[in-house]
């Protein structure tokens, strides 16, 4: 077994840092003020010297410090950070303390620790040099099990248990505004939002994950003046998030028309943003040969703003169907989604380049088309229909009707060629769909 | 200098991102190469959309966003005509259009924005003139019967059809020299 322990001169929050650092080693353990990974079956991923400098990297991103030692085992190596020793012998006799309980939280073993430091200061045993030299028995007839535990674990006799760390299965990040900072202000909000989406996204890049779904609530006091005190907000993006930047700006398109739909009436207590779907996705170094990747980040995230700001179903790439109706003849897929190929070259006439969402009667009369009241002479009456003709098998007065229809292609003087079509042979009522230009 | 710049630098110079430089596209209908990139192009007359479809399929490589204000474009018959889908992206934008064009032009991301001219404020264009040059995008707006009198806009064409698939093209207005002449 080889442990890193990274110890923490200052009081922090060790869970949200074990999280990042599961991205170095899977086995993580927590104690009090330090932090212990056990890197050696992972020595073929990286060496100790890599090790040392990717943590220095993380605990810069964290904007942390910490003192970190790799030992044989989770009590040395936590001695050994905590001291900033190479050896351990060199130690004063209260490192014994540590060393009996690494995790920091058995405290009863620790103040038996510390009666049994005094009694041996008072022999004049003061350094772990000394106190490995007395012998065993001697030991467990003065100073009974406790003196045996630290001697066993001095000499690596005996190993301290590993409590495994998990994260937490839902990501979830609160901030409290007690002194009433925001009072209807996006802004300080988003400033607000954008901490915790950092420590959120720190905490997805280390279990290689990104935002599919997620779920933001605001706050705000309760009075008779806001009717609505609780704001939610879900969003489900169109491609998985992974960086703040423009994950916030997705949420910024939809609370900034919030908020000025329902402007803010009450002071905002508190601001909560919950992950509520994730899905794999690992941040892959850059390429340095081409910016495809960029591109690809900042197509998504246009997408994504332009999907908030103008509703998803309205940014759309298209797909080809095998329905003949022109309307039908083609749907929309979202834009990461991969199209079905299709090739009608050949297989169906010339479509128009523009189709009426809602066909418009016209009168056809005397070699001219009256379309909405303004005639155009007609040049050129295709010879042959195109017939378009199906569901007739759904013909039933419980389902829907069936559709046929002749089309034809018509040259116009002076105006695009357009298409129109009739329902039934020999009709006298065309309808215009679409046009050629 | 910053990381970014300093890759954008060796990119450069491994040839596989193109200089910022002011090119013309090559066009159906015309002899020589007058579209510019990085420009405001107005197209008028009865074939412009045959034209604009036309266009992008000689432009393969460029990413396009079409800007509409109700779904009227058949992209079946996008196809037909030898343009693959995949390389378009369709918006329906029912609200204010600026926002949404000024976002998909300033990505970077696409090389053909294609919108309908309902803009009157002077400004606006000249707000698109800025960004589609810095950028190097070309914006094609879809004009009425009249041409626009806005000074930022580079080019404009009157398109209609003369023959069998062939086009009538007349510039009304060029800004830009043709360097390829």
């Amino acid at each position: 077994m080889k442990v890193a322990c990274l110890y923490f001169t200052e009081k922090i929050s060790l869970r949200p840092v074990a999280e990042v650092f599961l991205r170095l080693s899977p086995q993580i353990s927590l104690g009090r003020s330090a932090l212990f990974i056990e890197i050696e079956k992972c020595r073929r991923l990286y060496s100790e010297k890599g090790f040392l400098a990717r943590c220095q990297v993380l605990l810069g991103r964290l904007q942390l410090s910490a003192q970190i030692a790799i030992a044989g085992d989770i009590a040395e190596a936590f001695v050994m950070a905590k001291h900033q020793c190479s050896a351990i012998d060199l130690l004063p006799l209260i490192a014994l303390v540590d060393l009996a309980d690494p995790f920091e939280k058995d405290l009863l073993l620790q103040e038996n620790v510390l009666k049994m430091i005094q009694s041996f200061k008072n022999l004049g045993v003061h350094s772990i040099e000394q106190f490995r030299l007395i012998p065993l028995p001697e030991l467990v007839s003065r100073f009974g099990a406790i003196s045996v535990l630290c001697m066993q674990k001095l000499r690596h006799e005996v190993a301290t248990p590993w409590t495994f760390f998990r994260p937490e299965e839902i990501i979830f990040e609160k901030d409290y505004f007690p002194f009433f900072e925001f009072y209807g202000e996006l802004e300080p909000l988003l400033f607000k939002l954008k901490e915790q989406l950092d420590r959120i996204f720190q905490r997805l890049w280390a279990r290689q994950l990104r935002i599919q779904k997620m779920h933001v609530r605001i706050f705000c006091e309760t009075n008779s003046v806001n009717p609505h005190p609780f704001r939610h907000f879900d969003f489900e993006f169109v491609s998985p998030q992974s960086t703040t930047k423009a994950t916030l700006n997705i949420l910024k398109e939809r609370l900034s028309q919030d908020f000025q739909k329902n402007p803010v009436r009450t002071p905002i207590e508190a601001l909560e943003t919950k992950i509520l779907i994730t899905v794999p996705g690992n941040v892959a170094q850059k390429n340095l040969l081409h910016n495809h990747e960029e591109q690809n980040e900042q197509l998504q995230a246009l997408l994504a703003q332009l999907g908030e700001a103008h509703g998803i179903s309205n940014i759309f790439h298209a797909e080809l169907t095998e329905d003949r109706r022109p309307e039908k003849s083609w749907r929309k897929i979202r834009p990461h989604e991969v199209e079905k190929k299709l090739d009608l070259h050949g297989k169906i006439p010339l479509r128009p380049t523009r189709l009426l969402s809602v066909p418009i009667k016209v009168l056809v009369r005397d070699a001219h088309l009256y379309i909405q009241g303004r005639k155009f002479k007609i040049v050129l009456w295709s010879p042959f229909p195109e017939r378009i003709c199906g569901d007739w098998f759904e013909d039933t007065s419980l389902v829907k009707k069936s559709y046929a229809r002749n089309y034809f292609q018509v040259e116009l003087e002076r105006a695009p060629a357009v298409s129109l079509y009739q329902e039934q042979d020999q009709s006298p009522e065309f309808y215009l769909h679409g046009y050629y230009g | 200098m910053s990381v970014a710049e300093k890759l954008n630098s060796l990119r450069l110079i491994l040839g596989e991102q193109k200089s910022f430089r002011k090119d013309y596209l090559s066009a159906p209908g015309l002899l020589e190469n007058i579209v510019p990139q990085g420009a405001l192009v107005e197209l008028l007359g009865s074939y412009k959309t045959e034209w604009a479809v036309q266009f992008i399929a000689g432009h393969p490589e460029m990413k396009v966003f079409w800007a509409e204000k109700d779904q009227s474009v058949l992209p079946t018959a996008l196809h037909q005509r030898g343009v693959s889908l995949s390389q378009i992206t369709f918006a329906t934008l029912s609200k204010d259009l600026v926002p949404a064009l000024r976002r998909a032009i300033q990505s970077q991301v696409y090389g053909i924005v294609l919108a309908p001219n309902i803009f009157e404020e002077i400004k606006i264009f000249q707000a698109f003139q800025l960004f589609t040059e810095k950028s190097n995008a070309t914006l094609f707006l879809f004009g009425g019967e009249k041409p626009s009198t806005a000074w930022p806009i580079s080019l404009q064409l009157e398109i209609h059809k003369s023959g069998f698939n062939e086009f009538q093209i007349e510039i009304l207005k060029q800004k830009h020299g043709n360097h390829n002449r």
